[in-house]
């Protein structure tokens, strides 16, 4: 790793002075910035550690709403009793990050504002990816099953993010700091694909900074859950996954369904969200909305599996709501 | 086949060869004549166990077959164990290695005058600069390369004083490269059309096909058997390219005592070979090279040659005159390392309408990967032996291609066979209209080597197949497949039976054995111990022979130091060699101690104890009369008589007239989620014919261990390579799915079941279990999911993808 400069700011309108000059980012718990310098994906010269920031890693209730600081712990996301309550997808999304010991040390923020795991795009010999700044994106004439089946342009690497999934579903807004002071994003506007901009995949300058995640007051304790499939039960980035929330029961009101591993961004499954409005979750409504969620998809050479996958998984998320 | 006439100068040169040591180990059938013959000369000149060692063999175990914790274990668990990569000298260099983006490439230019530019630099070893010495092959493989043979082929070695300016000196070199057509698929690479790797001209291959291969193996008449057949069945079968990722990586350090003294740390297999080979790269004596390696994190047979890293540290290190270390990074080892070869094996044979097999037939095509050096890429020897056919016909051809090299992993080639072997076995089954045990009893060869036409010194095949149904139930669970489904959940249960030369291997061995005045024994050999428990296990054969207590042994070893030229632990061969080795040795010194017991002293001119000494025995630490125990001295007394420490020495004796085969069966229960394609192990049990286990324990382990991987094999292993490029793009352990603790099951539902027939040849009648264990779980587990969703899968690893595919075939949304 080249040398860099450490930066330990005390608020938050530091850390973003100290963020406006060169090359300089973010950094809490290091769990996928220090990979990322250590393999030169990312011109560094300068990272501005949060973690003496007070007061950025509270997991509350305020105004009826879930909020939860960007510099909280994923595995204490993962253990808490308030967000296994009021927002059950989340905490079990949470869970479902990486490994003890990653969860213990990563923090929301940094789940959320992580770089997508394409294998080409970390491999440091394949610098010419659309995403390293280049002109060439391997995953279409090369393997492609970790990669996207919507919304891929130029670039098809998927949101690696877990939380991300549960948020989508749950509506959650981010807020954001800046030089001009905060503001709130929706979760959905949050990340976005590459059609806006293949370069980056949240809607962060470089020297705004993630504060907060709230889930309203509508959506939390509603029922919710979030599932996962990876090659292995730990460790592993997803290759399908679904957060799913309902409104009503046994007639349901308003269904979320955001599906993992699919897209460049959290994806929602409108289609099979408006088909479940005013329905009773049977198994033939199940059945249908299952189908309806990968409606349009375009499977590059490698990636068909993941349809079959995840209209499985959407199909076990609502059998779960149903019971 | 024809035998080749083999000269006796080979013999002794082939003896005298750490490569062919270690191809015969590993590939026993790719120098078929000449291990015939090499074999025929040790029998011929290796002393038999002389009569008067014979006559004092303990009469009973008292340390054998019982359960000891490994010696390493303290200093493992405490992280106070030092391996290679925890060597730290004074003024040592660190090395960065710079790769090859480019599957198949010409180095036009490098120019590396930026690298050794930089402060902190202080060598850069390019193939421009390197000793040119041919390594291994075909094709030829030098210390560097110019032709660039696959993709993360180390190009450039960087000594500077800390890792990361080293690292970034190797960022500064400038390489042109002419990127030449590649290919990393075997079959494609032997197709018409496929891209000339070149080979031809050099005479090792014909187009891509390499010239050697695993001979042609034929038995009575295929041809008219399987026409008379009443069942029929043919079916191809695949297996990937799977990477050893041992946890330390490969690594080096080197230490030069001036001109002509050099120590290697190395992290090897092999500290005799790797002694060996470096000592002819520098042109040194043998005894000139000391070659260490205490501690081992993961070997699994990729670690049987110091290959590049050892010989780039020696060389920077006399480049520098400074201790050197090598490691590998992460992705260096995943691509440069040697891999577990690709198979496609295509199989066909009929059965008589009793299910008995009539006609069988392999044709096989391996992946030998970018260089053939370690590994000639067999997929035959658990085919050959596990069935029993008389006719029979058995052929393989081996594609040089551009992925990394190939060599062995966890066994050679029987995983890949076994794999697809029983697969077909179980399709055959059903075929028969037979319970794939009962089919498996009936056509397991219990008896004879059939192609050497030798008994099998042991053979428990039976007892595996009956002992591990019933440890899992087979004849309540088994049922019909897809037919055990309970909402999105499918059951199944499957098995498989396995035979295989490793464990089963004896090659030149010798060790020696010291006790001292206070009665502590010393075990003396040159096993490297890769964290199999070799050196515990030789211990307790040394403590067991000599008769000490254990508490009283330790072992020594991993040192080349310390003992004499043999072969290094791999083919799962140690148990047999070594083991037999540290016996021998042991009864010459236990001999020792009853002469010096029944020899007269001074001053009263009366000896320890009466009688002679075929009269004695010894055990616990004492020596005593076989017909009154109660007449005993310490045998720390005998030793001081003598006025100070005793030796005993032995070499592995070579039995002839038998064939020599482990045995295993392997049996899975499985649950298949039918919306998401996953797989869960429920259950595994591993049956092992080990001869006789010498530490229970340690057995336990082996087949634990050994398991997992084959587990892995099935459920998730495969390197990947990019299509257009050729570039391998899953080298890390982010995408390489090696099973977790979390996909094999919990230790009550992981049982090892232990056969113990007794070999007529292995010390205290043991075989080897490192390997044999490994090829089991993963058609137990093929054949498993088969029964639970009633879907072939023949290609490993079954992933998500095949199994949702397969789900299609049958199933609505
Ligand atoms: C082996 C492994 C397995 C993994 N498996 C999973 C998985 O299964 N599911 C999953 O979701 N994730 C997984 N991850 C990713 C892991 O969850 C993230 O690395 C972690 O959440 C990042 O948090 P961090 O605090 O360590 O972020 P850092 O590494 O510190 O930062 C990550 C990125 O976010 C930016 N950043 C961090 N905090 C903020 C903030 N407050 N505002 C703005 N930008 C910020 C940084 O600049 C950087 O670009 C895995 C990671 C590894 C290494
Ligand atoms: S998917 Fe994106 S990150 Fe991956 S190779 Fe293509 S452009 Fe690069």
């Amino acid at each position: 790793m080249k040398s860099f400069e450490h930066m330990s700011p005390t608020s938050v309108q530091e850390a973003v002075k100290m963020l406006s000059v060169g090359n300089a980012r973010v950094i809490a718990g290091g769990t996928d910035l220090l990979g990322i310098m250590k393999d030169g994906l990312l011109p560094t010269d300068r990272v501005v550690d949060l973690k003496a920031i007070p007061g950025l890693d509270k997991i509350r209730e305020e105004s009826g709403e879930l909020r939860i600081g960007a510099l909280a712990r994923i595995g204490d996301l993962a253990s808490s009793a308030l967000v296994q309550q009021k927002a059950p997808a989340l905490a079990a999304a949470a869970f479902a990050v990486a490994s003890p010991q990653i969860r213990n040390a990563g923090t929301l923020g940094g789940n959320l504002a992580q770089k997508v795991r394409c294998w080409y795009y970390r491999d440091a010999d394949r610098a010419d990816c659309y995403k390293r700044n280049g002109s060439y994106c391997y995953a279409i004439f090369g393997q492609s099953e970790l990669h996207a089946l919507f919304d891929g342009a130029a670039c098809f690497a998927v949101t690696p993010s877990d939380t991300a999934i549960a948020l989508s579903a749950l509506a959650a807004r981010i807020v954001v700091a800046g030089p001009k002071g905060e503001r709130e994003v929706g979760v959905d506007d949050f990340f976005i694909g590459p059609a806006v901009d293949y370069m980056r995949e949240v809607a962060l300058a470089a020297d705004e900074i993630i504060v907060d995640v709230r889930i309203p007051s509508t959506w939390s304790a509603q029922p919710s859950v979030f599932l996962k499939a990876a090659p292995r039960k730990a460790i592993d980035f997803a290759r399908g996954s679904v957060g799913a929330a309902v409104i009503g029961s046994p007639v349901i009101q308003k269904a979320r369904i955001s599906l993992g591993a699919v897209a460049p961004t959290p994806k929602r499954a409108t289609a099979s969200e408006a088909f479940l409005e005013g329905k009773r979750l049977d198994a033939a409504t199940i059945a249908k909305a299952a189908e309806l969620a990968t409606e349009g998809a375009k499977p590059l050479a490698n990636n068909a599996y993941k349809i079959r996958l995840t209209q499985g998984l959407v199909r076990q998320a609502l059998t779960r709501l149903a019971s | 086949m024809k035998a080749k006439k083999i000269t006796e100068k080979r013999i002794l040169e082939l003896l005298d060869d750490p490569q062919f040591n270690l191809i015969a180990a590993e590939s026993p059938w790719a120098f078929a004549d000449e291990i015939e013959a090499v074999n025929q000369y040790l029998m011929a000149t290796t002393p038999k166990l002389p009569e008067h060692l014979r006559a004092v063999q303990p009469q009973q175990t008292r340390i054998v077959g019982r359960r000891v914790a490994r010696i390493e274990d303290p200093d493992r668990l405490t992280g106070q164990a030092i391996f290679t990569t925890d060597v730290r000298l004074p003024g040592m260099l660190h090395t960065a290695i710079l790769h090859s983006p480019h599957a198949h490439a010409l180095i036009e230019n490098i120019d590396t005058s930026a690298a050794e530019a930089l402060p902190g630099v202080r060598a850069v070893l390019t193939y421009k600069n390197v000793l040119k010495e041919r390594i291994g092959g075909p094709p030829d493989m030098f210390i560097l390369n110019q032709e660039i043979h696959f993709a993360g082929e180390e190009v450039a070695a960087v000594a500077a004083e800390d890792i990361h300016t080293a690292r970034e000196a190797a960022g500064l070199i400038r390489v042109t490269y002419r990127v030449l057509p590649s290919v990393t698929d075997a079959e494609a690479a032997l197709a018409p059309g496929a891209p000339d790797l070149g080979h031809g001209a050099e005479g090792i291959a014909r187009g891509n096909q390499l010239a050697m291969s695993y001979p042609l193996t034929k038995r009575g008449n295929f041809d008219t058997a399987y026409a008379g057949a009443a069942v029929k069945h043919e079916g191809t079968y695949r297996t990937s390219t799977l990477q050893h990722a041992t946890l330390e990586p490969r690594a080096a350090v080197a230490l030069w005592h001036g001109p002509d003294q050099l120590t290697v740390w190395a992290s090897t297999q092999y500290i005799m070979g790797v002694r060996a080979e470096l000592a002819t790269t520098f042109g040194l004596p043998r005894s000139h090279v000391r070659v260490i390696c205490q501690h081992m994190g993961g070997g699994f047979g990729d670690k049987s040659s110091s290959v590049r890293q050892g010989r780039i540290a020696a060389i920077l290190a006399r480049m520098t005159q400074r201790p050197v270390r090598v490691e590998y990074d992460r992705q260096l080892n995943f691509n440069a390392a040697s891999h577990r070869y690709a198979t496609v094996v295509k199989l066909q044979a009929g059965a008589d309408r009793g299910g008995k097999l009539a006609a069988y037939r392999a044709d096989a095509i391996s992946d030998s990967g970018a260089y053939a050096a370690f590994s000639l890429a067999d997929v035959m020897v658990s085919l050959v032996r596990t069935y029993h056919a008389e006719n029979a016909h058995f052929q393989q051809v081996s594609a040089l291609t551009n992925r990394g090299p190939s060599g062995f992993q966890r066994c050679v080639g029987n995983p890949q066979g076994t794999f697809c072997q029983d697969i077909f076995m179980d399709e055959l089954a059903e075929k028969a209209g037979m319970d794939p045990l009962d089919f498996r009893l009936a056509n397991v060869e219990t008896k004879v080597d059939q192609d050497r036409k030798l008994p099998w010194a042991s053979c428990g095949i039976v007892e595996c197949l009956q002992e591990g149904a019933k440890a899992i139930g087979w004849r309540q669970k088994w049922h019909k497949p897809g037919a055990a489904i309970t909402g999105s959940k499918a059951h199944g249960i499957g098995m498989t039976a396995h035979a295989c030369a490793h464990g089963s291997m004896a090659f030149p061995m010798t060790a020696m054995m010291k006790i001292d005045r206070d009665g502590s024994l010393d075990v003396i050999q040159s096993t490297t111990d890769i964290g199999g428990g070799q050196s515990t296990q030789m211990m307790m054969i040394g403590a067991e022979t000599v008769g000490v207590r254990l508490e009283d042994a330790h072992p020594s070893y991993g040192d080349s130091a310390f003992t004499a030229d043999s072969v290094g632990t791999y083919g799962s061969l140690q148990t047999m060699t070594g083991g037999s080795a540290v016996r021998v040795a042991g009864l010459d010194l236990k001999w020792r101690i009853l002469q010096q017991a029944t020899k007269p002293l001074p001053p009263k001119n009366a000896p320890l104890l009466p009688g002679k000494p075929e009269d004695l025995d010894t055990g616990d630490g004492f020596v005593f009369l076989k017909a009154d125990p109660s007449k005993r001295v310490p045998i720390r007394d005998v030793v001081a008589s003598t006025g100070g420490p005793m030796m005993g020495q032995g070499a592995h004796t070579i039995p002839a007239g038998y064939g020599m085969s482990t045995f295993a069966a392997g049996f899975a229960e499985v649950e298949v989620d039918l919306d998401t394609g996953d797989v869960r192990l429920l259950r595994y049990v591993a049956a092992n014919d080990v001869g006789k286990a010498v530490n229970r324990l340690g057995v336990e382990q082996q087949i634990e261990g050994a398991s997992s991987m084959g587990i892995g094999m099935v459920l998730g292993e495969e390197m990947k390579f990019d299509g257009p490029g050729n570039f391998p793009v899953n080298w890390n352990w982010e995408n390489y799915a090696m099973p977790t603790v979390l996909e094999t099951p919990k230790w009550a539902d992981y049982k090892p079941i232990i056969v113990e027939p007794g070999d007529a040849i292995g010390p205290y009648g043991a075989k080897g279990v490192g390997e044999p264990p490994t090829s089991p779980p993963a058609p137990a587990i093929a054949n498993a999911i088969y029964n639970a969703i009633g879907v072939r899968i023949h290609d490993a690893p079954i992933t998500r993808d095949k199994v949702l595919a397969g789900l299609a075939q049958i199933r609505r949304g």
